[in-house]
């Protein structure tokens, strides 16, 4: 049911926008009929209205009625490239909010012309994702630039743009893109019928994407990923998963994914397979050593001591000579010091949070060990385990490792290794429940022929990557 | 607090009672897990075992000794008065002097199986000893003098000196 009730007439559409200093409304004589133009400041391009829309108007309509003044303006003598006839209120309403030029034709109808401004953010290189070879066209807020970066790369007239609006009061402009033919069908619906589903006043974060669209499941893994890179964005369309663009946010989102997906990163398509095998095999070693270095650690020093090599033990000993604290207690501390310095850093300007990264890790790290606060034994192992967590291409899957790195270390704390070895199944237990889109977290590992632990020469690739059902599976 | 919270989210007040749970039995020491923090250790890796007179003397490469009747008891008093937690079961090497053999059994409890075995003569510096034996490791362990009777080596020790004798 529209918002806006009423008939399209001068007083309802100028209503809708009171006090909006940036709302224009002129008045534009057509011959012997007046009509009404309608725009929103800074959306559109003046230049663009007054030689595509007012100078027509001024020069070239005319008609004996209104009516015929609309179908001609519908038909061309407003020589527009997009012109939107709009059947009720609500509809001019999205359009002025969307960069259109509004003309109402009292009694006859109203149409909105396209005259966006260009003003927006220029291509720039991925921030996150670059690498040294690959594509350094980023996605940028704006939603039809994105859609022709992914046109440049994806060539295919199969490509598919469904567009619609999600939040009440932002009416933010969502596509959902995929190829048709390729992509399970399926996967389409599920997404559209959950954008459809949302009922919120406003998607303008990152994280309201991902939650609503992914059903806000309480689990700290991501369900979603997340790309800035065009190119990225576009394999992983071929791959036949279902693409999200967002107006208003520089970034590209694909479903589903698993966890295979947050341990690839985009050099590896940039390197040799053998070079990029050896940096994923290292991926998935520093994933584990991220997840239970510190769990293992405290382990081992709180309840099997005997596991540990005496020249080695001898060392931890000697080291937490002095030390106040319970090695729980370092450790702990130091993982929770680490999210501290993690976190600083991000919310401080660039300048700064380098010099307190440098500051907080270094200076203070080794004031610490040399004052016996800490031993350099734990310091080392939460350490390693931090870089290690770094060593993740994807930022929200090494945030949520970070999360359960945690956890064991404290279920470590608690019973030694057949505490860590609880929190492991637990978290295997916790992934294997987790769906995205259908598709099983785990599917890669559910049979053999999923996993992705190497990349594969490209030329021996004849199949889609399995576990998402495509209409067309080989490639 | 527990209160204002427990009116809270459901699924939040669940959390938070296996949390106040865990640390309540943590706090009451009734976890079925205990552990000793490896800063409180004393590690110890070669024994040293003697009998003067019936009393049973042992002794450990960081120079802590125990006295005793029996080999339970020598233990005993040297977990006494160790600067820490005595750790055995770091311990690699065991000597002992040719009239302490009889005890050998009894090791079994306190010591791992794997842990090589020695006979002994002399005096001599017993922190430098493990490295010496490091690199002439014996095939004779608790296990395998328990279950073959493997022939035990000797060490002579004379100071800093030590010489292996089948």
């Amino acid at each position: 049911m529209s918002k806006y009730i009423g008939a399209l007439t001068d007083e309802n559409i100028s209503s809708i926008f009171r006090d909006a200093a940036d709302f224009i409304r002129r008045e534009l004589i057509c011959g012997e009929h007046t009509l009404y133009a309608y725009a929103i400041d800074g959306l559109i391009a003046s230049a663009y209205a007054s030689d595509y829309i007012f100078k027509p108007i001024a020069q070239a309509l005319r008609g004996k009625d209104m009516q015929e003044v609309y179908s001609l303006a519908n038909e061309g003598v407003i020589y527009n490239n997009v012109a939107k006839p709009c059947e009720d209120l609500e509809q001019v309403a999205t359009l002025l909010v969307n960069g259109f030029c509004v003309v109402l034709f009292p009694g006859a109808g109203a149409i909105g012309y396209e005259v966006k401004t260009p003003d927006k953010r220029g291509t720039s290189a991925p921030e996150v994702e670059s690498t040294v070879k690959g594509a350094k066209d980023a996605f940028v807020e704006t939603i039809r630039s994105n859609t022709s970066y992914i046109r440049r790369h994806l060539r295919s007239p199969e490509l598919r743009l469904y567009e619609t609006t999600v939040g009440k009061r932002t009416l933010t402009n969502v596509a959902v893109v995929y190829l048709d033919g390729v992509t399970n069908p399926d996967l389409v619906e599920r997404m559209k019928t959950r954008l459809d589903s949302i009922e919120v006043d406003g998607l303008l974060y990152p994280a309201a994407v991902e939650e609503y669209v992914t059903g806000s499941r309480p689990t700290a893994f991501p369900l979603l990923q997340y790309t800035e890179r065009s190119d990225r964005f576009c394999q992983g369309i071929l791959e036949g998963r279902v693409g999200l663009l967002v107006d208003g946010l520089p970034l590209g989102y694909l479903a589903p994914v698993d966890i295979g997906y947050f341990m690839e990163s985009p050099e590896d398509n940039g390197i040799d397979y053998i070079s990029a095998s050896c940096i994923r095999v290292l991926r998935y070693c520093a994933l584990f050593i991220s997840l239970l270095l510190p769990g293992i650690f405290v382990a081992m020093a709180i309840h099997h001591q005997e596991m540990i090599p005496l020249p080695l033990l001898r060392s931890i000993i000697e080291s937490k000579a002095f030390v106040p604290f319970s090695t729980a207690v370092e450790v702990l501390g130091l993982l929770v010091a680490f999210e501290l310095l993690q976190e600083s850093g991000i919310h401080l300007p660039r300048a700064i949070g380098q010099s307190v990264s440098i500051i907080g890790g270094i200076v203070i790290g080794s004031a610490a060990v040399e004052a016996k606060i800490i031993s350099p034994a734990a310091l080392i192992a939460v350490s390693v385990a931090g870089i290690c967590g770094f060593v993740q291409p994807n930022r929200d899957f090494a945030e949520a490792v970070r999360v359960w790195r945690f956890l064991i270390a404290v279920f470590g704390t608690l019973a030694g290794l057949f505490g860590v070895t609880v929190g492991l199944l637990l978290l295997i237990i916790h992934l294997s429940g987790l769906t995205s889109l259908g598709v099983s977290y785990l599917a890669p590992y559910s049979k053999l022929k999923g996993i992705s632990l190497l990349r594969p020469r490209l030329n021996r690739i004849k199949r889609r990557k399995f576990g998402m059902h495509h209409s067309d599976r080989g490639q | 607090m527990v209160c204002t919270i427990a009116t809270g989210d459901s699924r939040m007040k669940k959390i938070l009672v296996w949390v106040l749970a865990i640390i309540a039995v943590s706090c009451a020491d009734m976890l079925p897990f205990t552990g000793t923090d490896v800063a409180k250790l004393h590690p110890i890796e070669v024994l040293i075992i003697e009998r003067d007179n019936g009393i049973f003397s042992v002794s450990t490469d960081s120079g802590i000794t125990g006295f005793g009747t029996d080999i339970p008891g020598a233990l005993s008093d040297l977990k006494l008065t160790a600067p820490g937690e005595v750790f055995l079961d770091t311990a690699n090497y065991v000597l002992l002097t040719s009239e302490c053999m009889d005890v050998i059994g009894t090791l079994f409890v306190y010591i791992r199986p794997a842990c090589q075995i020695y006979l002994f003569e002399g005096r001599g510096d017993w922190e430098k000893v493990s490295k010496y034996l490091e690199s002439h490791p014996s095939e004779a362990t608790l296990f395998t003098y328990g279950r073959e009777g493997t022939q035990i080596p000797k060490l002579i020790v004379k100071e800093d000196e030590y010489r292996l004798v089948e």
